[in-house]
């Protein structure tokens, strides 16, 4: 694991208004098999709203 | 004449901890001075980005600074577009930050709950009216913004560049995303100014809580500006603007303000960040503290004593800022560039040292502008090692 995915694991964030990829494939119903793939789609704009939200929304 | 390529690696070297062939500067110039210089009401240039990018291109014409000066609007159509109640625009068309407090002390509980949820659920629709409109105009104003932001960002951004390869700027970025101390986001987003320092006094759990909370959120938001890519040091640097520390009893710092952004600056430092800070106000009582931090910080101070900033952090981050920008307004060239020489002779030897103001030039009429030419020229002259 990078030091990367290491902060960002100590750095976790549960809430409802964040997904991770396990709720992404809950949530939307999506087969287990895509845990990698919705990374680089659902995963890619969660990350996206948290950026938006903590600097244009926190301004 | 010096091309873009070479005050590139002036940056590139400061940045790294090598020593450049000159000091570079950065003088801090805002939009709207280069706007009012061209002529412009910024009551209406800003909402678009073509007369923000003549009136850059005029700027940067005519001064030979080292980087791209007087771009970057405060973008108030974004801020219209979500109706946002803690920025928005003066008479005169400036943007102000009025200090609202959208957080009541009795919802502590639900922000330390789920601070996310707290934000989208509460805090958001207080502070943007457009939030609180029902559906769909709600998801429109929020993705008006999202593209707004998005769409122009990108159109500033390659103007900008192809502005810099034009007049020999600096590329190399010294600022590629924003981050906040937890303590300042509590006080600035949720309970304001004057609500935070009372809290610490009435509620000190509860803040002690609440800053515990934010901390993963202001790492994990640096972390989202690479969109899941592995920064590099080099080219993902992370600004954070202090705010409220220098505003709190050394002992309310040390217990409520300090910690969690250290914990903050050490985990986006770890995961392969460089970093910016800017340490507003007069940080001399709070100098050592400074210590504690990763190697290389570069850090713009505002007010101070040069030689004991240069000598107490200096040595292990990298400094800027500090030249009164005053003196342009009521000094004659000799002044302007003597004070040039002061400050480099001070700063300047060891290197990790870019010269700029000690506040950003933020109004046409703030300054004289032939002293800004000088002293630009004379710090390319002066500086050289």
């Amino acid at each position: 694991m990078s030091a990367y995915d290491e902060i960002k694991e100590k750095n976790k964030i549960n809430s409802e208004c964040f997904l991770t990829s396990e709720n992404i494939l809950e949530k939307y119903n999506i087969d287990p098999g895509a845990s990698e793939d919705v990374k680089e789609s659902f995963g890619l704009v969660e990350e996206m709203l948290l950026y938006f939200t903590l600097t244009t929304l926190s301004n | 004449m010096e091309n873009s390529e070479f005050r590139s690696q002036l940056f590139t070297d400061v940045l790294a901890g090598k020593m450049p062939t000159r000091v570079p500067e950065s003088c801090g110039v805002n939009a709207c001075a280069a706007l009012e210089l061209a002529g412009y009401d910024l009551r209406c240039a800003q909402y678009g980005y073509t007369k923000v990018l003549e009136a850059a291109e005029k700027i940067n014409a005519k001064y030979d600074t080292d980087t791209l000066i007087g771009t970057w609007p405060a973008m108030p159509y974004v801020t219209k577009a979500i109706g946002s109640r803690t920025n928005v625009m003066g008479a005169d068309g400036f943007m102000q930050h009025p200090n609202v407090h959208i957080m009541e002390p009795t919802e502590y509980n639900q922000l330390i709950a789920d601070p996310l949820k707290y934000m989208w659920h509460e805090q958001m629709p207080r502070a943007f009216t457009e939030f609180s409109q029902p559906w769909p105009l709600n998801a429109f104003a929020l993705l008006k913004a999202f593209l707004m932001e998005k769409e122009l960002g990108m159109k500033m951004f390659m103007a900008n560049y192809e502005m810099s390869l034009k007049y020999n700027k600096s590329t190399t970025p010294v600022l590629t995303a924003i981050s906040r101390a937890p303590f300042d986001y509590l006080a600035d987003y949720f309970r304001s100014f004057t609500g935070a320092l009372t809290d610490i006094r009435r509620y000190p759990e509860k803040v002690l809580e609440a800053v515990d909370v934010l901390k993963p959120l202001m790492v994990r938001g640096a972390l989202a500006s690479t969109a899941g890519n592995v920064p590099t040091r080099e080219n993902n640097r992370v600004f954070f603007a202090l705010h409220m520390a220098t505003y709190m009893r050394p002992k309310d710092f040390q217990k409520f303000w300090w910690p969690t952004f250290k914990e903050t600056i050490w985990d986006v430092y770890t995961a392969g960040f460089g970093i910016l800070i800017f340490a507003e106000e007069n940080w001399m009582q709070l100098l050592d503290f400074f210590d504690e931090l990763p190697p290389l910080c570069h850090i713009m101070f505002e007010y101070g004593d040069p030689k004991i900033i240069k000598e107490k952090v200096g040595k292990k981050h990298i400094i800027q800022g500090m030249y009164p920008v005053d003196l342009l307004k009521r000094g004659t060239k000799e002044e302007v560039t003597a004070k040039a020489k002061e400050l480099l002779d001070v700063m300047a030897p060891g290197g990790q040292y870019i010269f700029d103001f000690d506040k950003s030039i933020l109004r046409a009429k703030q300054v004289d502008w032939d002293n800004f030419g000088y002293l630009v020229d004379c710090v390319k002259e002066y500086g050289k090692y």
